[in-house]
Protein backbone atom coordinates (compact mmCIF):
# COMPACT_ATOMS: atom_id res chain seq x y z
CA UNK A 1 0.00 0.00 0.00
CA UNK A 2 1.43 3.33 -0.87
CA UNK A 3 1.62 5.50 1.81
CA UNK A 4 -1.02 8.01 2.62
CA UNK A 5 0.16 11.66 2.17
CA UNK A 6 -1.77 14.62 2.58
CA UNK A 7 -5.03 12.66 3.03
CA UNK A 8 -6.70 14.66 6.05
CA UNK A 9 -6.54 18.08 7.19
CA UNK A 10 -4.01 18.73 9.86
CA UNK A 11 -5.21 19.18 13.55
CA UNK A 12 -4.60 22.38 15.44
CA UNK A 13 -3.57 22.45 19.57
CA UNK A 14 -3.77 24.99 22.35
CA UNK A 15 -0.82 24.51 24.79
CA UNK A 16 -0.25 26.97 27.73
CA UNK A 17 3.68 26.71 28.99
CA UNK A 18 4.57 29.55 31.94
CA UNK A 19 7.02 32.25 30.85
CA UNK A 20 10.68 31.62 31.98
CA UNK A 21 13.73 34.16 30.82
CA UNK A 22 15.36 31.57 29.60
CA UNK A 23 12.92 31.66 26.73
CA UNK A 24 15.45 29.88 23.70
CA UNK A 25 14.73 26.26 26.32
CA UNK A 26 11.28 26.30 24.71
CA UNK A 27 13.02 25.81 20.94
CA UNK A 28 14.27 22.44 20.01
CA UNK A 29 18.38 23.16 18.73
CA UNK A 30 18.42 22.17 15.28
CA UNK A 31 20.13 18.54 14.94
CA UNK A 32 23.22 18.07 12.78
CA UNK A 33 25.91 21.27 11.67
CA UNK A 34 25.02 24.84 11.55
CA UNK A 35 26.84 27.32 10.73
CA UNK A 36 25.45 29.94 13.31
CA UNK A 37 25.70 29.61 17.15
CA UNK A 38 22.90 27.93 19.22
CA UNK A 39 20.69 29.55 21.29
CA UNK A 40 20.29 32.28 18.18
CA UNK A 41 20.66 36.01 20.05
CA UNK A 42 17.37 36.70 18.89
CA UNK A 43 16.00 33.60 21.45
CA UNK A 44 18.01 35.05 24.18
CA UNK A 45 17.06 38.49 23.75
CA UNK A 46 13.20 37.80 23.50
CA UNK A 47 13.41 36.41 27.20
CA UNK A 48 15.35 39.51 28.08
CA UNK A 49 12.61 41.76 26.68
CA UNK A 50 9.54 39.57 27.45
CA UNK A 51 10.78 39.46 31.40
CA UNK A 52 10.89 43.28 30.87
CA UNK A 53 7.27 43.17 30.12
CA UNK A 54 6.50 40.56 33.12
CA UNK A 55 5.58 37.79 31.18
CA UNK A 56 4.14 35.36 32.78
CA UNK A 57 2.16 33.11 30.48
CA UNK A 58 2.60 31.64 26.50
CA UNK A 59 0.08 30.31 25.04
CA UNK A 60 1.20 28.46 21.64
CA UNK A 61 -1.22 28.00 18.93
CA UNK A 62 0.56 24.68 16.92
CA UNK A 63 -0.92 25.08 13.80
CA UNK A 64 -0.84 28.48 12.13
CA UNK A 65 -0.80 30.39 8.25
CA UNK A 66 1.30 33.10 8.22
CA UNK A 67 1.04 35.15 5.23
CA UNK A 68 4.26 36.37 5.22
CA UNK A 69 6.09 32.66 5.77
CA UNK A 70 3.82 31.20 3.29
CA UNK A 71 5.07 32.83 0.27
CA UNK A 72 8.00 32.78 1.62
CA UNK A 73 7.55 29.14 1.52
CA UNK A 74 6.02 29.29 -2.12
CA UNK A 75 8.86 31.22 -3.74
CA UNK A 76 11.84 30.04 -1.90
CA UNK A 77 11.23 26.38 0.61
CA UNK A 78 9.12 24.34 -1.34
CA UNK A 79 12.06 23.63 -3.48
CA UNK A 80 14.21 22.26 -0.86
CA UNK A 81 14.90 18.51 -0.42
CA UNK A 82 13.60 18.39 3.36
CA UNK A 83 10.10 19.09 3.26
CA UNK A 84 9.61 22.41 5.12
CA UNK A 85 5.37 22.34 6.50
CA UNK A 86 3.78 25.37 5.04
CA UNK A 87 2.04 26.02 8.44
CA UNK A 88 4.28 27.84 11.36
CA UNK A 89 3.39 27.87 15.40
CA UNK A 90 2.09 31.34 17.35
CA UNK A 91 3.16 32.19 20.57
CA UNK A 92 0.99 34.80 22.40
CA UNK A 93 2.31 36.55 25.55
CA UNK A 94 0.15 37.48 28.28
CA UNK A 95 1.11 39.42 31.45
CA UNK A 96 -1.42 37.04 33.96
CA UNK A 97 -0.74 33.34 35.24
CA UNK A 98 -3.35 30.91 33.81
CA UNK A 99 -3.22 27.32 32.93
CA UNK A 100 -4.80 25.35 30.37
CA UNK A 101 -7.89 25.01 32.44
CA UNK A 102 -8.14 28.46 33.04
CA UNK A 103 -8.02 28.73 28.87
CA UNK A 104 -10.30 26.13 28.85
CA UNK A 105 -13.08 27.76 31.46
CA UNK A 106 -12.26 31.21 29.97
CA UNK A 107 -13.54 29.76 26.15
CA UNK A 108 -16.10 28.14 28.00
CA UNK A 109 -17.58 31.29 29.99
CA UNK A 110 -17.30 32.65 26.23
CA UNK A 111 -19.57 30.08 25.20
CA UNK A 112 -22.04 30.67 28.01
CA UNK A 113 -22.78 34.43 26.93
CA UNK A 114 -19.89 35.80 29.14
CA UNK A 115 -17.78 36.55 26.37
CA UNK A 116 -16.77 40.37 27.76
CA UNK A 117 -15.91 38.94 30.63
CA UNK A 118 -13.41 36.42 28.92
CA UNK A 119 -12.43 38.88 26.70
CA UNK A 120 -11.40 41.73 29.50
CA UNK A 121 -9.14 38.97 30.99
CA UNK A 122 -7.01 38.24 27.82
CA UNK A 123 -6.88 41.61 26.57
CA UNK A 124 -5.99 42.99 29.66
CA UNK A 125 -2.72 40.96 30.22
CA UNK A 126 -2.31 40.90 26.28
CA UNK A 127 1.74 41.38 25.42
CA UNK A 128 1.52 40.22 22.01
CA UNK A 129 2.59 37.50 19.34
CA UNK A 130 5.59 35.31 17.32
CA UNK A 131 5.26 33.34 14.66
CA UNK A 132 7.47 30.34 15.22
CA UNK A 133 8.73 29.28 11.48
CA UNK A 134 9.30 25.55 10.89
CA UNK A 135 12.69 26.92 10.13
CA UNK A 136 15.68 25.10 12.68
CA UNK A 137 18.27 28.03 12.42
CA UNK A 138 16.03 31.51 12.15
CA UNK A 139 12.58 30.03 13.81
CA UNK A 140 11.33 34.25 14.65
CA UNK A 141 9.27 35.19 12.46
CA UNK A 142 6.81 37.66 12.20
CA UNK A 143 6.49 38.87 15.83
CA UNK A 144 4.43 42.06 17.36
CA UNK A 145 5.65 42.97 21.04
CA UNK A 146 4.72 46.40 22.88
CA UNK A 147 7.16 48.99 22.99
CA UNK A 148 8.67 49.94 26.60
CA UNK A 149 6.94 52.20 28.68
CA UNK A 150 7.33 56.46 27.78
CA UNK A 151 9.71 56.94 30.47
CA UNK A 152 13.33 55.09 31.13
CA UNK A 153 14.04 54.93 35.19
CA UNK A 154 16.53 57.34 34.23
CA UNK A 155 13.57 60.03 33.22
CA UNK A 156 14.37 60.11 29.71
CA UNK A 157 11.60 59.93 27.17
CA UNK A 158 10.93 57.02 24.89
CA UNK A 159 8.88 58.19 22.15
CA UNK A 160 7.42 55.62 19.43
CA UNK A 161 5.66 57.58 16.53
CA UNK A 162 5.83 54.66 14.08
CA UNK A 163 4.10 52.01 15.89
CA UNK A 164 0.53 50.62 14.89
CA UNK A 165 -2.20 47.94 16.06
CA UNK A 166 -2.44 44.72 14.98
CA UNK A 167 -5.62 43.21 15.36
CA UNK A 168 -5.09 39.22 16.71
CA UNK A 169 -8.02 36.73 16.35
CA UNK A 170 -6.98 33.79 18.88
CA UNK A 171 -9.77 31.24 19.38
CA UNK A 172 -12.68 33.65 18.18
CA UNK A 173 -11.17 36.18 20.74
CA UNK A 174 -9.97 39.61 19.58
CA UNK A 175 -7.51 40.99 20.61
CA UNK A 176 -5.01 43.61 19.66
CA UNK A 177 -1.33 44.83 20.26
CA UNK A 178 0.39 47.87 19.42
CA UNK A 179 4.03 47.80 18.14
CA UNK A 180 5.53 47.21 14.16
CA UNK A 181 6.59 43.92 13.55
CA UNK A 182 9.76 42.64 13.63
CA UNK A 183 11.14 39.41 12.32
CA UNK A 184 14.49 37.57 11.96
CA UNK A 185 16.50 37.24 8.84
CA UNK A 186 16.52 33.75 7.43
CA UNK A 187 18.96 34.51 4.93
CA UNK A 188 16.36 32.24 2.38
CA UNK A 189 14.59 34.74 1.38
CA UNK A 190 15.33 37.59 3.17
CA UNK A 191 18.63 39.67 4.94
CA UNK A 192 18.99 42.46 6.98
CA UNK A 193 18.31 44.94 4.12
CA UNK A 194 15.09 43.30 3.58
CA UNK A 195 13.57 42.53 7.18
CA UNK A 196 13.96 46.23 8.17
CA UNK A 197 12.63 47.59 4.67
CA UNK A 198 9.79 44.62 5.58
CA UNK A 199 9.12 46.41 9.37
CA UNK A 200 9.26 50.06 7.51
CA UNK A 201 6.63 49.37 5.08
CA UNK A 202 4.94 48.13 7.82
CA UNK A 203 3.70 51.20 9.29
CA UNK A 204 3.64 53.33 6.26
CA UNK A 205 2.43 51.56 3.81
CA UNK A 206 -0.51 50.35 6.07
CA UNK A 207 -0.75 54.21 6.63
CA UNK A 208 -1.27 54.78 3.30
CA UNK A 209 -3.54 52.13 2.49
CA UNK A 210 -0.93 50.22 0.38
CA UNK A 211 -0.18 46.58 0.35
CA UNK A 212 2.41 45.28 3.17
CA UNK A 213 4.75 43.09 0.78
CA UNK A 214 6.18 39.62 2.11
CA UNK A 215 9.67 39.51 2.61
CA UNK A 216 9.86 37.48 -0.48
CA UNK A 217 7.79 39.83 -2.54
CA UNK A 218 10.39 42.62 -1.34
CA UNK A 219 13.66 40.47 -2.52
CA UNK A 220 11.92 39.98 -5.89
CA UNK A 221 11.11 43.38 -6.66
CA UNK A 222 14.65 44.44 -5.50
CA UNK A 223 15.98 42.08 -7.86
CA UNK A 224 14.17 42.94 -10.67
CA UNK A 225 16.58 45.18 -12.91
CA UNK A 226 19.53 44.66 -10.66
CA UNK A 227 21.73 41.80 -9.13
CA UNK A 228 24.01 43.52 -6.42
CA UNK A 229 25.22 39.10 -5.14
CA UNK A 230 24.89 37.95 -8.43
CA UNK A 231 21.93 35.80 -7.41
CA UNK A 232 18.23 37.10 -5.98
CA UNK A 233 17.77 33.64 -3.79
CA UNK A 234 19.41 32.46 -1.57
CA UNK A 235 19.00 36.55 -0.46
CA UNK A 236 22.51 37.54 -0.02
CA UNK A 237 22.12 41.64 0.71
CA UNK A 238 20.54 44.31 -1.35
CA UNK A 239 22.20 47.50 -1.61
CA UNK A 240 21.10 50.87 -1.51
CA UNK A 241 19.98 51.05 -5.37
CA UNK A 242 18.05 47.75 -4.61
CA UNK A 243 15.98 48.34 -1.63
CA UNK A 244 15.36 52.08 -3.61
CA UNK A 245 13.59 49.92 -6.89
CA UNK A 246 11.72 47.86 -3.54
CA UNK A 247 10.38 51.39 -2.32
CA UNK A 248 9.28 52.77 -5.70
CA UNK A 249 7.46 49.27 -6.58
CA UNK A 250 5.62 49.17 -3.59
CA UNK A 251 4.10 52.99 -4.41
CA UNK A 252 6.31 54.98 -2.37
CA UNK A 253 9.28 57.32 -2.97
CA UNK A 254 12.60 56.53 -1.53
CA UNK A 255 14.55 59.38 -0.21
CA UNK A 256 18.02 58.79 0.53
CA UNK A 257 19.73 60.84 2.57
CA UNK A 258 23.62 60.37 3.47
CA UNK A 259 25.13 61.19 6.77
CA UNK A 260 27.27 64.08 7.50
CA UNK A 261 30.32 65.10 9.34
CA UNK A 262 29.42 66.94 12.89
CA UNK A 263 30.62 70.34 12.18
CA UNK A 264 30.52 73.62 14.62
CA UNK A 265 28.64 71.75 17.17
CA UNK A 266 25.41 70.87 14.52
CA UNK A 267 24.58 67.39 14.47
CA UNK A 268 22.79 67.05 11.11
CA UNK A 269 21.93 63.34 11.35
CA UNK A 270 20.55 63.53 14.51
CA UNK A 271 18.15 66.72 13.05
CA UNK A 272 17.63 64.35 10.15
CA UNK A 273 16.59 61.15 12.22
CA UNK A 274 14.51 63.24 14.28
CA UNK A 275 12.45 64.79 11.36
CA UNK A 276 11.72 61.50 10.07
CA UNK A 277 11.52 59.13 12.96
CA UNK A 278 9.22 61.74 14.67
CA UNK A 279 6.55 61.84 11.81
CA UNK A 280 6.05 58.04 11.55
CA UNK A 281 8.48 57.51 8.87
CA UNK A 282 10.55 54.62 10.08
CA UNK A 283 13.88 54.91 8.49
CA UNK A 284 16.35 52.39 7.64
CA UNK A 285 19.78 52.94 8.75
CA UNK A 286 22.85 51.78 6.61
CA UNK A 287 25.41 51.55 9.18
CA UNK A 288 29.19 49.91 9.05
CA UNK A 289 31.18 48.62 11.86
CA UNK A 290 33.64 51.30 12.91
CA UNK A 291 37.06 49.19 12.23
CA UNK A 292 35.72 48.84 9.15
CA UNK A 293 35.51 52.88 8.47
CA UNK A 294 38.45 53.17 9.85
CA UNK A 295 40.27 51.04 7.20
CA UNK A 296 40.53 51.97 3.27
CA UNK A 297 38.69 48.52 2.30
CA UNK A 298 35.34 48.82 0.88
CA UNK A 299 32.93 46.74 3.76
CA UNK A 300 29.80 45.56 3.20
CA UNK A 301 26.98 47.48 5.84
CA UNK A 302 24.28 46.29 8.31
CA UNK A 303 20.82 47.58 8.16
CA UNK A 304 18.23 48.36 10.77
CA UNK A 305 15.07 49.64 11.37
CA UNK A 306 14.50 53.12 13.05
CA UNK A 307 11.63 52.94 15.23
CA UNK A 308 11.68 55.36 17.97
CA UNK A 309 13.80 57.91 19.87
CA UNK A 310 14.82 58.24 23.33
CA UNK A 311 15.35 61.76 24.05
CA UNK A 312 16.20 64.04 27.00
CA UNK A 313 14.16 66.50 28.57
CA UNK A 314 15.87 69.89 27.90
CA UNK A 315 17.11 71.10 24.37
CA UNK A 316 20.43 72.75 24.70
CA UNK A 317 22.58 75.34 22.44
CA UNK A 318 25.03 73.32 20.04
CA UNK A 319 26.39 76.35 18.64
CA UNK A 320 27.33 80.15 20.33
CA UNK A 321 26.48 81.82 16.97
CA UNK A 322 22.92 80.33 17.51
CA UNK A 323 20.14 82.36 18.97
CA UNK A 324 17.88 79.38 19.32
CA UNK A 325 18.25 75.43 20.27
CA UNK A 326 17.10 72.34 18.02
CA UNK A 327 15.17 69.77 19.25
CA UNK A 328 17.61 67.29 17.95
CA UNK A 329 19.93 67.96 20.75
CA UNK A 330 17.52 66.30 22.79
CA UNK A 331 18.04 63.14 20.91
CA UNK A 332 20.75 60.72 23.32
CA UNK A 333 19.59 57.23 21.65
CA UNK A 334 18.03 55.08 19.07
CA UNK A 335 14.76 52.32 19.50
CA UNK A 336 15.97 50.20 16.30
CA UNK A 337 14.78 46.60 14.84
CA UNK A 338 17.73 44.63 14.47
CA UNK A 339 17.18 41.36 12.75
CA UNK A 340 20.53 40.28 14.89
CA UNK A 341 18.72 41.14 17.82
CA UNK A 342 15.34 41.85 18.22
CA UNK A 343 12.85 44.29 18.35
CA UNK A 344 12.79 47.97 20.01
CA UNK A 345 16.82 47.47 20.55
CA UNK A 346 18.45 49.89 22.13
CA UNK A 347 21.36 52.07 20.43
CA UNK A 348 22.89 55.47 21.95
CA UNK A 349 24.18 57.42 20.03
CA UNK A 350 27.41 59.08 20.03
CA UNK A 351 30.67 61.08 18.40
CA UNK A 352 33.90 59.78 17.37
CA UNK A 353 36.93 61.23 15.51
CA UNK A 354 37.65 59.05 12.83
CA UNK A 355 41.41 58.67 12.73
CA UNK A 356 41.96 58.24 8.88
CA UNK A 357 39.65 61.94 7.83
CA UNK A 358 39.31 63.64 11.15
CA UNK A 359 35.82 64.06 10.70
CA UNK A 360 33.76 63.84 13.55
CA UNK A 361 31.08 61.15 12.71
CA UNK A 362 27.17 59.72 14.38
CA UNK A 363 28.39 56.45 15.90
CA UNK A 364 25.70 53.93 17.02
CA UNK A 365 26.22 51.94 20.17
CA UNK A 366 23.85 48.31 20.24
CA UNK A 367 23.67 47.16 23.44
CA UNK A 368 23.16 43.65 23.93
CA UNK A 369 20.86 41.38 25.89
CA UNK A 370 23.39 40.99 28.66
CA UNK A 371 24.59 44.44 28.75
CA UNK A 372 27.53 44.51 26.66
CA UNK A 373 27.78 46.84 23.86
CA UNK A 374 28.06 45.53 20.71
CA UNK A 375 30.90 46.83 18.63
CA UNK A 376 30.37 50.55 17.46
CA UNK A 377 28.76 51.53 14.11
CA UNK A 378 29.20 54.34 12.04
CA UNK A 379 25.93 55.53 9.94
CA UNK A 380 26.08 55.44 6.64
CA UNK A 381 22.87 56.71 5.67
CA UNK A 382 19.30 56.93 6.10
CA UNK A 383 16.74 55.41 3.71
CA UNK A 384 13.13 56.76 4.30
CA UNK A 385 10.21 55.32 2.17
CA UNK A 386 7.80 58.57 1.55
CA UNK A 387 4.30 58.65 0.35
CA UNK A 388 5.11 59.82 -3.49
CA UNK A 389 3.30 63.84 -2.88
CA UNK A 390 5.91 64.51 0.10
CA UNK A 391 8.59 66.36 -1.78
CA UNK A 392 9.46 68.95 0.65
CA UNK A 393 12.62 67.28 2.88
CA UNK A 394 13.19 68.21 6.50
CA UNK A 395 16.28 69.53 5.50
CA UNK A 396 14.60 72.20 3.50
CA UNK A 397 11.97 72.62 6.05
CA UNK A 398 15.13 73.07 8.44
CA UNK A 399 16.38 75.52 5.59
CA UNK A 400 13.18 77.91 6.81
CA UNK A 401 12.83 76.76 10.06
CA UNK A 402 16.62 77.47 11.22
CA UNK A 403 16.56 80.99 9.89
CA UNK A 404 13.10 81.88 11.18
CA UNK A 405 14.40 80.27 14.88
CA UNK A 406 17.64 82.11 14.36
CA UNK A 407 15.24 85.81 13.99
CA UNK A 408 13.11 84.79 16.68
CA UNK A 409 15.87 84.32 18.97
CA UNK A 410 17.26 87.65 17.82
CA UNK A 411 13.88 90.12 18.00
CA UNK A 412 12.54 88.09 21.22
CA UNK A 413 15.83 88.87 23.29
CA UNK A 414 13.61 88.64 26.59
CA UNK A 415 13.13 84.57 25.47
CA UNK A 416 17.35 84.41 26.58
CA UNK A 417 18.10 82.24 23.64
CA UNK A 418 15.48 79.58 24.50
CA UNK A 419 13.70 79.58 21.55
CA UNK A 420 13.47 76.11 20.58
CA UNK A 421 13.16 74.81 16.73
CA UNK A 422 11.08 71.21 16.03
CA UNK A 423 10.11 70.20 12.48
CA UNK A 424 8.17 66.81 11.40
CA UNK A 425 5.39 66.31 9.03
CA UNK A 426 2.03 65.76 10.40
CA UNK A 427 -1.41 65.10 8.49
CA UNK A 428 -3.17 67.73 7.86
CA UNK A 429 -6.80 66.80 9.05
CA UNK A 430 -4.40 65.94 12.67
CA UNK A 431 -3.24 69.17 12.79
CA UNK A 432 -6.90 70.89 12.06
CA UNK A 433 -8.11 68.98 15.16
CA UNK A 434 -4.89 70.15 17.18
CA UNK A 435 -5.51 73.51 16.05
CA UNK A 436 -8.89 73.56 17.84
CA UNK A 437 -7.37 73.55 21.38
CA UNK A 438 -4.22 76.14 20.29
CA UNK A 439 -6.57 78.68 21.87
CA UNK A 440 -7.16 80.88 19.13
CA UNK A 441 -9.40 83.32 18.06
CA UNK A 442 -12.75 82.78 16.51
CA UNK A 443 -12.22 84.39 13.58
CA UNK A 444 -8.36 82.52 13.28
CA UNK A 445 -9.94 78.73 14.06
CA UNK A 446 -12.34 79.09 11.19
CA UNK A 447 -9.69 80.83 8.97
CA UNK A 448 -6.98 78.04 9.56
CA UNK A 449 -9.93 75.06 9.64
CA UNK A 450 -12.57 76.09 6.71
CA UNK A 451 -10.67 78.65 4.66
CA UNK A 452 -6.96 77.69 4.32
CA UNK A 453 -6.22 75.32 1.87
CA UNK A 454 -3.18 72.48 3.15
CA UNK A 455 -1.85 69.24 1.47
CA UNK A 456 -2.34 66.21 3.04
CA UNK A 457 0.69 66.33 5.22
CA UNK A 458 2.26 69.32 6.26
CA UNK A 459 5.73 70.33 6.79
CA UNK A 460 5.74 71.67 10.15
CA UNK A 461 7.93 73.94 12.02
CA UNK A 462 7.29 75.06 15.63
CA UNK A 463 8.85 76.93 17.61
CA UNK A 464 8.72 77.12 21.55
CA UNK A 465 10.10 79.39 24.03
CA UNK A 466 10.47 78.83 28.37
CA UNK A 467 6.25 79.49 28.57
CA UNK A 468 5.18 77.12 25.13
CA UNK A 469 4.59 77.18 21.99
CA UNK A 470 5.31 80.99 20.44
CA UNK A 471 4.30 80.08 16.58
CA UNK A 472 3.62 77.33 13.93
CA UNK A 473 4.62 77.68 10.65
CA UNK A 474 2.47 75.19 8.32
CA UNK A 475 4.53 74.17 5.10
CA UNK A 476 3.17 72.65 1.70
CA UNK A 477 5.01 68.95 1.54
CA UNK A 478 3.84 68.88 -2.00
CA UNK A 479 6.27 71.70 -3.43
CA UNK A 480 9.27 71.82 -5.16
CA UNK A 481 12.47 73.77 -3.94
CA UNK A 482 11.96 76.04 -6.62
CA UNK A 483 8.73 77.48 -5.00
CA UNK A 484 7.70 78.89 -2.13
CA UNK A 485 6.17 76.48 0.35
CA UNK A 486 5.12 78.35 3.10
CA UNK A 487 1.20 78.07 3.94
CA UNK A 488 0.28 79.82 6.97
CA UNK A 489 2.06 81.27 10.63
CA UNK A 490 0.13 80.13 13.16
CA UNK A 491 0.22 81.94 16.85
CA UNK A 492 0.60 79.42 19.63
CA UNK A 493 -0.50 80.94 23.54
CA UNK A 494 3.14 81.27 24.50
CA UNK A 495 3.48 84.38 22.25
CA UNK A 496 3.51 87.98 24.07
CA UNK A 497 1.16 90.39 22.51
CA UNK A 498 4.27 92.47 20.85
CA UNK A 499 5.93 89.53 19.72
CA UNK A 500 2.94 89.12 17.58
CA UNK A 501 3.94 91.88 14.97
CA UNK A 502 6.96 90.38 14.41
CA UNK A 503 5.42 86.90 13.73
CA UNK A 504 3.27 88.87 11.31
CA UNK A 505 6.46 90.41 9.42
CA UNK A 506 7.43 86.83 9.19
CA UNK A 507 4.26 85.56 7.74
CA UNK A 508 4.39 88.62 5.11
CA UNK A 509 8.06 87.88 4.35
CA UNK A 510 7.71 84.68 3.90
CA UNK A 511 4.06 84.79 1.52
CA UNK A 512 2.20 83.13 4.46
CA UNK A 513 -0.96 84.20 6.03
CA UNK A 514 -1.24 84.73 10.04
CA UNK A 515 -3.52 82.62 11.64
CA UNK A 516 -3.93 84.48 15.17
CA UNK B 1 -3.43 89.40 -15.76
CA UNK B 2 -6.16 86.55 -14.41
CA UNK B 3 -4.61 83.78 -16.54
CA UNK B 4 -0.98 84.36 -15.32
CA UNK B 5 -2.00 84.40 -11.83
CA UNK B 6 -4.32 81.02 -10.91
CA UNK B 7 -1.31 78.90 -9.94
CA UNK B 8 -0.11 81.56 -6.58
CA UNK B 9 -0.89 80.79 -3.33
CA UNK B 10 -4.28 82.05 -2.02
CA UNK B 11 -3.53 84.71 0.03
CA UNK B 12 -4.58 87.95 -0.31
CA UNK B 13 -1.81 89.43 1.87
CA UNK B 14 0.79 87.51 -0.82
CA UNK B 15 -1.46 88.80 -3.55
CA UNK B 16 -1.88 92.63 -2.85
CA UNK B 17 2.37 92.50 -2.38
CA UNK B 18 2.40 90.91 -5.63
CA UNK B 19 0.29 93.44 -6.80
CA UNK B 20 2.44 96.11 -5.63
CA UNK B 21 5.36 94.70 -7.56
CA UNK B 22 8.33 94.27 -4.97
CA UNK B 23 7.24 93.81 -1.55
CA UNK B 24 7.80 96.03 0.43
CA UNK B 25 7.69 96.81 4.75
CA UNK B 26 4.57 98.36 6.28
CA UNK B 27 7.07 99.92 8.69
CA UNK B 28 10.60 100.99 9.86
CA UNK B 29 9.80 97.81 12.60
CA UNK B 30 8.58 95.67 9.74
CA UNK B 31 11.90 96.79 7.64
CA UNK B 32 13.47 96.24 10.67
CA UNK B 33 12.51 92.30 11.18
CA UNK B 34 13.19 91.38 7.59
CA UNK B 35 17.01 92.40 7.73
CA UNK B 36 17.24 90.20 10.76
CA UNK B 37 15.51 87.72 9.02
CA UNK B 38 18.21 88.05 6.22
CA UNK B 39 20.88 88.61 8.35
CA UNK B 40 19.82 85.11 9.94
CA UNK B 41 19.24 83.04 6.69
CA UNK B 42 23.24 84.20 6.12
CA UNK B 43 24.02 82.63 9.65
CA UNK B 44 22.64 79.43 9.18
CA UNK B 45 23.55 79.38 5.44
CA UNK B 46 26.80 76.86 6.13
CA UNK B 47 24.16 74.15 7.60
CA UNK B 48 21.40 74.27 5.27
CA UNK B 49 24.67 73.87 2.34
CA UNK B 50 25.26 70.76 3.93
CA UNK B 51 22.57 69.28 4.86
CA UNK B 52 21.19 69.73 0.98
CA UNK B 53 24.66 68.42 -0.10
CA UNK B 54 23.48 64.93 2.18
CA UNK B 55 20.54 64.45 -0.26
CA UNK B 56 23.07 64.24 -3.11
CA UNK B 57 23.58 60.55 -3.54
CA UNK B 58 26.98 59.50 -4.64
CA UNK B 59 27.31 56.16 -6.76
CA UNK B 60 29.68 54.54 -4.02
CA UNK B 61 26.69 55.15 -1.08
CA UNK B 62 23.83 54.22 -3.40
CA UNK B 63 25.99 50.66 -4.43
CA UNK B 64 26.51 50.14 -0.49
CA UNK B 65 25.62 46.41 -0.03
CA UNK B 66 24.15 46.11 3.41
CA UNK B 67 23.78 41.94 4.40
CA UNK B 68 25.63 41.33 7.78
CA UNK B 69 24.30 37.76 8.39
CA UNK B 70 22.75 37.07 11.25
CA UNK B 71 24.69 36.27 14.95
Amino acid sequence: MIERHAHTYPEGKIRLIPFQKEFWREFPAPSGWVEGTWPPTQLRYFGEYLAQLQCKTILVETHYIDRDYIYDTATFYARNLRSYPNYCQRLHFFFEAFDEARWRSLLKDANHGEMPKSLKFLEKGYLGFAVVRPLPGSPIGRTVLPTLGSKTDAGFAREFHSIRDYVVHLAGFKLSVSGLAFQQQDQGVSACATTALWSSLHHVASKEHLYIPTPAEITEAAARYSLAGGRSLPQEGLNLQQISEAIRYFGLSPLIVESQPIEQGVEHDKAQLLGYIASGFAPLLAIRPLAAFEATRRTDGHALCCVGLKMSDQAHQTNENFAFRDTASRLVGLYVHDDRLGPYAFTKLSQYTVKRTSQIRTVLTIAWPDGQPDEDAVLEALVVPLPPKVRLTITRMRALGLSLAQATGQLMPNLGKKVTLNYRYVLAPDYRVAALGFGLSDEGAYALNCETVLSRYLGLLEFAGPNGPLYDVLMDSTETPANPAAIACVCRHGLASKELEIVDSFARKIGARLIK
Amino acid sequence: MKDERHNRADNPQAESNVREGELKPRSEEEKRVWEVLEQARQNVKSVVKKELEAEIVTSELFNLRLRTPAR
